[in-house]
């Protein structure tokens, strides 16, 4: 869309109808450019298209061409740098124009001034994402979830997200990694227990409201329950190879590793050998038949 | 019955035998040799495309991985897609083209598998046609079983397995197989068929198919395969051992196999998408060496071990290990690591050629005498 001039101009009003979004725009903060962006609607009246702090009685406009059709949306578009941003906001953008253009082609026609594909099923995804939880919305945003990760917690069944939305993650702060984590892992609990309700019986979430504890260490005990809980057969058995080991009470200059998985079957023994009585230790820890043993620990039978 | 509406078929397949079979069957065509791609897996399943070959027809089962030991099978890519629609099926995350595709030109086919086993004469070859389909599902409508049944009568160092869900051989009780072809079944639990493998015909009715076929003298292949983990799995998986054992006559199997849910990690959402009502994802899973999705280990070992002990009764048997002796169907897992095979059987073979090799030696000596006995080297070890 070509600039059509460059004007001064003094403090020009929003476009009433582009409040909502500019509401959605104040996420990516203040806008300090040395010039702004306008448009002049059919009645030649000028409306700004960025929003300005400064009450400038002159400030430099660049006028941007606009389609009235889309309520001049698409000149909002360019003068935001709309590809660049975050996948929720321009989820939520696409929410918000669903509801205002009459027709879902003109807003099929906005999506390439996001950056996106103008298809129907990335259109559809996208409104699917913008009708999130709010505070889980949030929270995706702050951890900049990308398009793939966000369209993943549309997978999830609302009952479930409002639960992990008020339940869980007003005591965390968790990685974006550990986020989705914890929202796949609980979420397969939740159908394998059959519900709400049971889930939150099969979890002690008294920690989460334990406020002598960090955030960090509420969120170490939260995973280690969550595992607990949706791996409990790995849980079972590493414990039980773990109690194995320390029963084998090595010496400390020799540890013993192995496939938490439980699929490759052995384990890695390595030694930090400094003296020659700690190589002695190490052949007779060797001959035990004890870590022998250790490996029929893992045939379980 | 019929699960095909209608077919779309390639100018150049009008005068094979299998618009003879679609004619017989009453199912109507229409000629159009630029069939555009479906993009959904089950949009295709209710029509039949009907295509010429092209390209290699014939591949090795493509789950290979050394860290677990596969059978080394063949299979002959004859058919695309499948009228039924399994909720744990790999097609739904696999298939570019949601249309059902038949290869029309069945000597075309043929000649490729001919071409194959001529190239290595002492070797046998065991072809199936169930890699992108099912074998016999479609049988009514295009009778290709029935030619392949026929051509690999004639192909000295190969059989067929035909691997189904369904029940549809009444058209081929009457081939003349000479044992050259094995019929087999992917079997599960009563209410895994009745909750997850939708469309497909019964477990009751499977039986009856099977007897069927074990009464017409073919060799038979059972596949309890994925078995999936679920209340009371240890008792319907039982009574699915000792019906199915029942069912059929021991000396005519040919192999048996046992294998557990798996798919690649970004199918679980397809699943989810597809078969809402589905909870098969949610259990317990670790990803595999393979980059599979599976039960753990000791999960798995406690299931196959069940099964095994029903087995070993049934068949009345104490050693399943396909190394000791050939006088009992080859038993093997599909797709397991090897300390599996070693704690669950006291033996695993060495190689996917070891394997490979085990499966020829019990089929030359249970069905096939005549045949010169395998030797090791011309499988590869």
């Amino acid at each position: 869309m070509p600039v059509k001039e460059l004007k001064f101009l003094s403090s020009p009003p929003l476009f009433a109808k582009h409040k909502p979004y500019h509401l959605l725009l104040d996420s990516l903060g203040p806008v300090n450019h040395d010039f702004g962006y306008a448009f002049y609607d059919e009645t030649e009246t000028v409306f700004c298209l960025t929003a300005h702090h400064a009450k400038l009685t002159s400030f430099p406009y660049l006028i941007l061409d606009y389609n009235a059709q889309f309520l001049g949306l698409d000149a909002l578009l360019i003068a935001s740098s709309a590809s660049s941003w975050p996948v929720i906001l321009k989820a939520q953008f696409l929410a918000q124009a669903s509801l205002d253009l009459s027709n879902r082609h003109d807003v099929l026609s906005l999506m390439p001034l996001l950056g996106l594909v103008d298809q129907q099923s990335v259109l559809s995804s996208f409104i699917k994402i913008a009708h999130l939880p709010k505070h889980l919305l949030e929270v995706a945003s702050s951890k900049k979830l990308s398009y793939k990760q966000a369209c993943q917690l549309t997978r999830y069944d609302d009952s479930y997200l409002q639960w992990f939305q008020t339940t869980i993650l007003p005591f965390i702060d968790p990685s974006c990694s550990v986020f989705l984590e914890l929202l796949e892992s609980l979420h397969n609990c939740f159908h394998r227990l059959g519900g709400i309700d049971s889930l939150t019986k099969a979890l002690a979430l008294d920690c989460l409201h334990d406020t002598t504890l960090s955030s960090d260490k509420r969120l170490l005990m939260l995973r280690n329950q969550v595992f607990q809980l949706c791996f409990p057969t790995q849980f079972k058995y590493n414990e039980h190879i773990d109690l194995y080991i320390k029963s084998l009470n090595l010496p400390a200059f020799i540890s013993i590793h192995w496939d938490k998985s439980l699929e490759n079957k052995g384990f890695q023994l390595s030694a930090d050998v400094t003296s020659e009585h700690d190589m002695q230790a190490l052949v007779s820890t060797l001959q035990q038949d004890s870590l022998q043993g250790l490996l029929k620990e893992m045939s379980y039978d | 019955m019929t699960k095909i509406k209608n077919a779309i078929v390639d100018s150049s397949q009008l005068n094979s035998d299998l618009i003879k079979s679609l004619e017989k069957a009453g199912i109507d065509y229409v000629v159009d040799d630029d069939v555009a791609v479906k993009k959904h897996y089950r949009s295709g399943k209710k029509q039949l495309v009907v295509v010429e070959k092209k390209g290699e027809a014939l591949d090795t089962c493509a789950t290979i991985s050394d860290k677990y030991i596969c059978c080394n099978v063949k299979v002959l890519k004859s058919v695309s897609n499948c009228p039924y629609d399994c909720s744990y099926c790999f097609l739904q995350n696999y298939l570019n083209d949601g249309n059902t595709k038949v290869v029309g030109d069945d000597k075309a086919l043929i000649d490729e598998v001919k071409e194959r086993c001529l190239k290595e004469p002492q070797r046998l070859f065991r072809i199936g046609t169930w890699e992108l389909g099912d074998s016999l599902a479609l049988e009514y409508e295009t009778g290709q079983a029935q030619r392949l049944i026929n051509a690999f009568r004639d192909i000295p160092n190969a059989i067929l397995e035909l691997k189904t869900k369904s029940d549809c051989v009444d058209s081929i009780l009457a081939c003349d197989h000479q044992h050259k072809t094995v019929v087999s079944w992917s079997l599960n639990a009563h209410s895994i068929v009745e909750k997850q493998e939708h469309k497909t015909a019964r477990l009751a009715e499977r039986l009856a198919a099977l007897k069927k076929v074990t009464d017409a003298g073919y060799l038979v292949g059972l596949h309890f395969d994925p078995m999936l983990y679920f209340e009371g799995w240890e008792s319907e998986y039982e009574s699915l051992i000792r019906d199915t054992i029942k069912a059929t006559n021991i000396n005519q199997i040919a192999w048996i196999s046992l294998g557990s849910l798996r798919f690649n990690p970004e199918m679980k959402k397809k699943i989810e998408a597809n078969f809402p009502a589905s909870t098969i994802t949610y259990t317990e899973m670790i990803r595999g060496d393979d980059g599979k999705m599976r039960y753990p280990k000791p999960l798995r070992m406690a299931m196959y071990r069940h099964i095994i002990h029903t087995l070993q009764d049934a068949l009345g048997c104490d050693d399943l290990s396909p190394q000791t002796d050939c006088n009992k169907p080859l038993f093997y897992f599909c797709m397991e690591r090897w300390d599996v095979w070693q704690d669950l059987l006291g033996s695993s073979p060495t190689s996917i050629q070891h394997l490979d090799y085990l499966f020829a030696r019990s089929l030359q000596a249970r069905f096939f005498s005549g045949l010169e006995s395998p030797q090791k080297h011309n499988y590869g070890i």
